[in-house]
């Protein structure tokens, strides 16, 4: 473990990125610990009240504690965003793996699956989901933006199948007596793990910018918070028209701040796993 | 007299298939026939230049395609219809090393995973401590040292080093055959002859054939009982080694043996123009595929291609310049070969 | 007369380093040369002899983290060293010109034939068209290919056609010395003689001089005129390539030639046993004395220093001049 610690890979993207969204977890956390849930129901407190000593984010016109409900909301965001991404990259793995080593018609189905779903508008297919489903909760969110996620990952895996499959240490392997499951799960799966990490952190960021799309039209969940909700009622409530800019700016900080967060740990990983992109020393 | 591994009348033709428009059609290997024994344990090698087919047999050799036209045997049966037990035995006793000593380690595991494999999948051991007193036994006797090497990962060790690793591996199998594909080719000169000499020593020491793949005749010449010579997937000249390359009947082969630069005061390059290589002219012909390129070609060299000669008992070659020996019985050029 | 003995290319003391987290890999360690007009010289070394470095260092064509750290590159007496960038790409293709290894998929695939060589034309000078088309046509006859090739693609080309190509390009300007970096390295050794073949006629053809690098001693017989063998970085004998065969001077290489499979008749294989060292942190003393079968407590200690031995050997080894040469190995 201290050899991966101390491994000349790690760059600059990769920490900064890691560490903002360390940040926004230990907000999380330890805001979390602080406040009282209660604050974000309706009409549980003051409403419209500017940001002050007592509610450092105000209140929205519903009468809600903005800091109680970001703090709140936060977490369920993001667990959207990686309930997505891990059905995503398991999807990708087991197909891209299946599909590229194997070849054939099921390789053939799943590219067409794929390349078709990935040309269709994902807000049109997502739409027909999150309308039908009855009570959306987080897990229902995250596994209707997986619909979407899984397309990339399962091409990007099954290209580097192909090129992986090629090379003298799976004939090596074969020579050594190695079984198909051998060469899939030992030799072959090992090999992906960098790739699957680029690839979960690009499914994340896709899955959550997603939701927050499906949020903001009012598909989202009713009964929890998330970052998508807070800028559905800010945006049904005129908080933009009524200057209230404490209500809906900080959800879209947040959003801002974990895309930020996540586009270095993308950048970061990339370069991480794949030594020809590293800079030169 | 029984065979192990035997190619019969194979053919392997790339392309010439497609939907929609057909792709032109290549042969890379044209009925050849050749034979493995598996009482007389020699070292055989297959010699030619890219597009000679040489790569394409060791795939078929080592069964991992499958052939146009033709019969693959190992142990008399055939490699498409083998059961699963006969597959696996075949697996094991058939070994390759392969050319390029880095991209044949996976780079996530160290070395050590790819001799504990065939130890577990073989059951070559009936326990840990017998399989890594295999192991060692196997370093130690590529010369070796198990303490510098296991443990490590493929990118902290030489080229040389892992060329090794992959022959103790090959005889970790205990196989019959080894398919050596350019062994030596990325490896460095100094190194390169302690590499070969311990192919020659598993030859001698533990009865093993060796299939030595490569483009270099100089040390095709040196570890090789036999040389096969291949030119765009046909057998030009076949036989015993010292033969073949101190008196080539064929004119490829004579082309090869003089182009080879000699580290030697006596100049062999002579400075000769020759033509330019690839005509379109030559890939059409029905005749010799050499004759595009050949010094001596006569008018019946592009009209017929030539059956195999036998212009002495332990020689091959496909050329009309011998018209007037008599002809191999069958197509299995091994006939010619001479034993130990 | 004299044109013949005139000195081209001189390198004195040449160091190229590596900057690496762990400190410097001294991939070149001070290399000491010359070369005249119309001279052959090949350099031989195994994998982390240095050579490829040299190859592209000695015209500043080396990218970081390798830097040069000391000596002097003097191109018809101008120091290519301490030139600036201008100066220094006018001097290249015109004065010295590299066939790198693998030049023949340095081509542009997209460029036909005849725009890749008209490039290097145009970077140094302004022909008119008629003379620009003249001087493509002379640039692949002098390398044995027909004119109407120029309008081919790379991809048309087979192998040996297109190193045919690269050397035409780098000699299009008829430099006064051509570093040909493993030239035939991927190629068939039918079409690798008729390469080398034309290597020489070009050479001879505009008198300039070879620079050689490889790892095959028989090429390199065949085609040079002269040796300098490299390990660790060093050049540990330099001479006429008929003294360094017949006679070698310094342990390594006697042991390489030994090493050498040989036509003429089978025996025994001998390799070199051990590894060539690590250039990161080199212990002092001889670099090859790990080794070598004749090494002695100085060797260890002394890193020796080419001096001069009879018949015409540069030699770094403290064997010399106590030994008039190699002692006999048991």
């Amino acid at each position: 473990m201290s050899g991966f610690l101390r491994s000349p890979r790690w760059n600059a993207s990769l920490v900064v990125g890691l560490l903002i969204l360390l940040a926004v977890l230990l907000m999380s956390v330890v805001g979390g610990a602080l406040i009282d849930p209660s604050e974000a129901i309706v009409a549980s407190v003051t409403p419209s009240q500017r940001p002050s000593t007592i509610y450092p984010l105000g209140t929205d016109s519903q009468g809600r504690n903005v800091l109680t409900m970001l703090i709140l909301g936060t977490p369920q965001t993001l667990r959207i965003g990686l309930i997505a991404g891990l059905v995503g990259i398991a999807i990708g793995l087991v197909l891209g793996l299946l599909a590229g080593y194997f070849g054939g018609a099921f390789d053939a189905t799943v590219r067409v699956m794929s390349d078709a779903l990935m040309t269709v508008p994902g807000i049109a297919i997502l739409l027909i989901i999150a309308i039908n489903v009855g009570h959306m909760t987080p897990v229902l969110m995250g596994l209707t933006v997986a619909a979407l996620s899984w397309m990339y990952p399962t091409r990007q895996i099954r290209a580097q199948v192909l090129s992986i499959r090629e090379r003298p240490y799976i004939a090596v392997a074969r020579a050594n007596g190695a079984t198909e499951a051998d060469i899939v799960f030992r030799e072959i799966m090992p090999n992906l793990l960098p790739f699957v990490a680029a690839s979960f952190v690009g499914a994340t960021s896709g899955a959550m910018l997603a939701s927050v799309g499906l949020e903001a039209l009012g598909l989202g969940t009713n009964d929890v918070h998330t970052l998508g909700t807070m800028i559905y009622w800010a945006q049904k409530y005129s908080a933009v028209l009524r200057g209230q800019w404490w209500w809906f700016g900080p959800p879209i900080g947040m959003i801002a701040t974990i895309f930020v967060g996540l586009f270095f740990v993308s950048a970061g990983v990339d370069r991480f796993a794949n030594p020809r992109l590293r800079q030169q020393t | 007299m029984s065979a192990l591994l035997e190619l019969k009348d194979v053919t392997k033709t790339y392309g010439g298939g497609g939907l929609l428009r057909k792709r032109p059609a290549v042969v890379a290997l044209d009925n050849v026939s050749f034979t493995i024994e598996d009482d007389n344990p020699t070292i055989t090698a297959i010699a030619g230049e890219s597009g000679s087919g040489k790569t394409t047999l060791a795939h078929l050799l080592l069964g991992h395609i499958d052939q146009t036209k033709g019969i693959v045997r190992y142990r008399g049966q055939e490699l498409s219809r083998m059961t699963a037990d006969e597959r696996l035995r075949f697996r094991r006793e058939v070994q390759p090393i392969f050319q390029d000593p880095f991209a044949a380690f996976n780079p996530f595991y160290r070395i050590d995973h790819v001799l504990t494999m065939p130890i577990k999948r073989f059951k070559l051991a009936g326990s840990a401590v017998e399989g890594q007193r295999l192991i060692v036994e196997a370093l130690e006797m590529v010369g070796l040292r198990p303490r510098e090497t296991l443990g490590r990962f493929p990118h902290q060790l030489s080229g040389g080093q892992r060329q090794r690793i992959m022959v103790a591996r090959a005889l970790l199998c205990r196989p019959r055959v080894i398919l050596a594909d350019e062994p030596v080719s990325m490896v460095d000169a100094s190194l390169r002859a302690t590499i070969l000499a311990s192919l020659q020593q598993l030859n001698r020491d533990l009865g093993i054939s060796v299939i030595y793949i490569t483009h270099d005749l100089t040390t095709a010449y040196q570890i090789s009982d036999n040389i096969v010579v291949l030119y765009r997937g046909s057998v030009a000249e076949a036989g015993s080694a010292e033969r073949v390359i101190h008196d080539p009947k064929h004119p490829y082969t004579r082309l090869l043996v003089s182009s080879i630069p000699v580290p030697d005061r006596r100049r062999r390059w002579t400075g000769e123009h020759l033509p330019d290589t690839e005509g379109p002219a030559a890939r059409t012909s029905l005749g010799c595929k050499f004759a595009a390129r050949c010094p001596n070609a006569m008018d019946m060299c592009w009209s017929n291609p030539p059956p195999p000669y036998r212009p002495d008992e332990h020689r091959v070659a496909s050329c009309f310049l011998h018209r007037d020996s008599p002809v191999l019985e069958s197509t299995d050029v091994s006939a010619v070969f001479m034993g130990r | 007369m004299t044109a013949a003995l005139a000195e081209v290319l001189r390198v004195e003391d040449f160091a190229v380093h590596y900057r690496t987290p762990r400190g410097p890999v001294k991939a070149v360690d001070g290399v000491t040369f010359s070369l005249r007009a119309g001279e052959r010289l090949g350099l031989i070394g195994e994998s982390g002899s240095g050579k490829t470095t040299m190859g592209t260092a000695l015209m500043r064509l080396h990218r970081p983290p390798a830097h040069i750290v000391r000596g002097r590159v003097l191109l018809n007496g101008r120091d290519l060293l301490a030139l600036s960038q201008r100066e220094l790409d006018a001097m290249r293709l015109g004065e010295i010109a590299l066939v790198p290894q693998g030049a023949m998929n340095a081509l542009n695939p997209v460029m036909r034939i005849r725009d890749q060589i008209e490039d290097g034309i145009l970077a140094h000078g302004t022909p008119t068209r008629q003379e620009l088309a003249e001087r493509v046509a002379q640039a692949l006859a002098r390398v044995g290919l027909q004119a109407d090739l120029a309008d081919r693609y790379p991809h048309e080309l087979s192998g040996g056609q297109k190193q045919r190509v690269a050397l035409a390009i780098a000699t299009v300007l008829n430099p006064s010395v051509i570093v040909a970096d493993e030239p035939t390295s991927a190629l068939d050794v039918v079409v690798q003689r008729q390469v080398m073949l034309t290597l020489g006629q070009v050479q001879q053809g505009i008198g300039a001089a070879v620079i050689l690098i490889g790892h095959d001693m028989g090429l390199i017989a065949q085609f040079a005129d002269t040796v300098g063998v490299l390990y660790a970085g060093k050049l540990v004998e330099y001479g006429p390539i008929d003294d360094v065969l017949d006679a070698p001077r310094h342990p390594y290489t006697r042991m390489l030639v030994d090493s050498l499979p040989s036509l003429e008749a089978k025996r025994e294989l001998r390799g070199i046993p051990g590894l060539p060292p690590p250039l990161l942190n080199l212990p002092p003393g001889c670099p090859f004395a790990p080794r070598c079968p004749y090494a002695f407590a100085r060797c260890q200690d002394e890193t020796p220093l080419p001096q001069v031995v009879p018949p015409g050997q540069r030699v770094a080894c403290h064997l010399y001049p106590t030994h008039a040469e190699l002692p006999v190995l048991p």
